[in-house]
C-alpha cells in the first residue's frame, strides 16, 4: 500500500475503512528497515575510507542511480508527510498492537 | 586493542555520522562532479595524471580537491585561461558544472579613461562616438575629425581593412586591433566583457566544451598578439592614428537603404 493511500485511509471514518487501517498498520509493522539509497551509498563511501580516482570513476553509475533514487524517495516521503499533516484525525476503533 | 589519536577518532566518528537525504545527495553530486573532472584530467593530461599523488578528498572549506586544482592549473597552462582568482571566485564559491569564463580581451567598458591612449581612440572609433578636440590634438596637428557612425553613415569594413593592409607594416593589423577593442571579433574570449558575462553561452566540463573553448583561445591569442603589437606601436607614437582616422573616413559610406526607409512614407 502506498503512503498516499495510507493517508487517505487514515482520514476515512467509515467502518469499512477499519480493515484498511489494519492493513496499513500491518504493512508498517512488517516493513523492512530501509535507508534512503543516497544516504546509504554516502555512508558506505565514507566508511570505506580513501578511494582511488579509478574506484570513484567505476562507481559513478552507482552514484548517479543513488542520487536519482534518493531524490525520488525523498520527494515521495515528503509528499506523504504533507498528506498526513493535512489529514483529518480519526479515532481508531481498535487498539493498535505493536507500537 | 587498537589505539587511536583523538583526531583519528573524531574523523572516524564523523564518517559514521548520519546525514540528511539532501546532504547525501549534495555530497554524492559533488563526488560525481569531481569524478567527471578527474576523468577529463585523465583524458587530457594522461602522463601528469598517472604521476599525480595529490589528494582526492575535499579538504576543509575547499570546493575542489587538490587533484582537481592541479588539473585546472594544467588547463590554464596548456588549453584555456583558468586563472586561480577565477577559480576562487566562480560562482558564489560553489562547485559548478560549467567551465568558468572570464573576459580576456580589452574590457574598457567601465574604465576607458584608465586604458592607454590608443585604446581610447580605437574604442571611440568602434563606438562611433565623437572624438573630442583634446584627443585629436594629442594625435597631432592636422588629424581629421572621424566621421561618426549612426544615422545614414556606415563603415565599409572591407574597404577600411584593405586601406590599412595596403599601407603595410603594423598598420595592416589595425583592423584586427579595432575588432578586439570593439569586442567584435566573433571570438568568445575577446568579445566577452564583465557586462555581457551573464548572457554568454555556458560550456559544461566535457571534452567537447573544453575543445571548443581551447580552439577559441588559440584564435584569441593570435589576435591578442597582433593587437598588443599595434597598441605598443601606437603608444610609442600616436601619429599613425591620424592615418587610421583618414582610412576610416574614406571607408565611410552613406547607407542608402537607411535613407530610403527614412524617406518612405509610413
Amino acid at each position: 500500500m502506498s503512503a498516499s493511500n495510507a493517508t487517505r485511509a487514515a482520514s476515512d471514518t467509515s467502518p469499512a475503512c477499519e480493515e484498511i487501517q489494519r492493513e496499513v498498520l500491518a504493512a508498517l509493522v512488517s516493513a523492512p528497515r530501509h535507508v534512503n539509497p543516497a544516504v546509504a551509498l554516502w555512508l558506505e563511501l565514507q566508511q570505506h575510507g580513501p578511494l582511488s580516482a579509478e574506484d570513484l570513476m567505476a562507481a559513478s553509475a552507482r552514484i548517479e542511480n543513488a542520487i536519482a533514487q534518493g531524490e525520488a524517495e525523498r520527494d515521495a516521503v515528503g509528499s506523504a508527510l504533507r498528506n498526513l499533516v493535512v489529514s483529518q484525525p480519526v479515532p481508531a476503533h481498535f487498539v493498535p498492537i505493536g507500537f | 586493542m587498537v589505539t587511536l589519536s583523538v583526531d583519528e577518532a573524531l574523523a572516524g566518528l564523523s564518517r559514521r555520522r548520519m546525514v540528511s537525504v539532501g546532504q547525501a545527495c549534495r555530497c554524492l553530486s559533488d563526488t560525481l562532479d569531481s569524478v567527471r573532472i578527474l576523468s577529463l584530467y585523465k583524458q587530457c593530461f594522461p602522463r601528469q595524471y598517472a604521476r599525480s599523488s595529490s589528494p582526492l578528498l575535499i579538504a576543509g572549506d575547499d570546493r575542489y580537491t587538490e587533484r582537481e586544482y592541479e588539473f585546472f592549473r594544467l588547463v590554464n597552462q596548456h588549453l584555456l585561461p583558468l586563472p586561480d582568482e577565477v577559480m576562487d571566485d566562480w560562482p558564489d564559491n560553489q562547485r559548478d558544472e560549467y567551465i568558468p569564463l572570464t573576459p580576456m580581451g580589452i574590457d574598457w567598458t567601465e574604465n576607458l579613461d584608465e586604458w592607454s591612449f590608443p585604446v581610447q581612440v580605437l574604442a571611440t572609433l568602434a563606438m562611433g562616438a565623437d572624438a573630442g578636440d583634446e584627443m585629436l590634438d594629442a594625435i597631432g596637428p592636422g588629424t581629421p575629425v572621424p566621421v561618426g557612425l549612426g544615422g545614414d553613415h556606415v563603415l565599409n569594413w572591407k574597404r577600411f581593412a584593405s586601406l590599412c593592409r595596403r599601407a603595410g607594416g603594423l598598420m595592416a593589423w589595425v583592423p584586427a586591433a579595432l575588432e578586439v577593442v570593439g569586442h567584435d571579433t566573433g571570438i568568445l574570449w575577446l568579445d566577452l566583457t564583465f557586462e555581457t558575462l551573464d548572457a554568454c553561452p555556458m560550456y559544461l566540463w566535457t571534452q567537447e566544451g573544453m575543445r571548443e573553448l581551447a580552439n577559441e583561445w588559440r584564435k584569441a591569442k593570435k589576435m591578442l598578439d597582433k593587437t598588443q603589437a599595434v597598441l605598443d606601436w601606437l603608444d610609442l607614437n600616436p601619429r599613425p592614428l591620424a592615418q587610421v582616422i583618414e582610412f576610416w573616413n574614406r571607408a565611410i559610406e552613406v547607407n542608402h537603404e537607411q535613407q530610403l526607409s527614412l524617406s518612405r512614407p509610413t
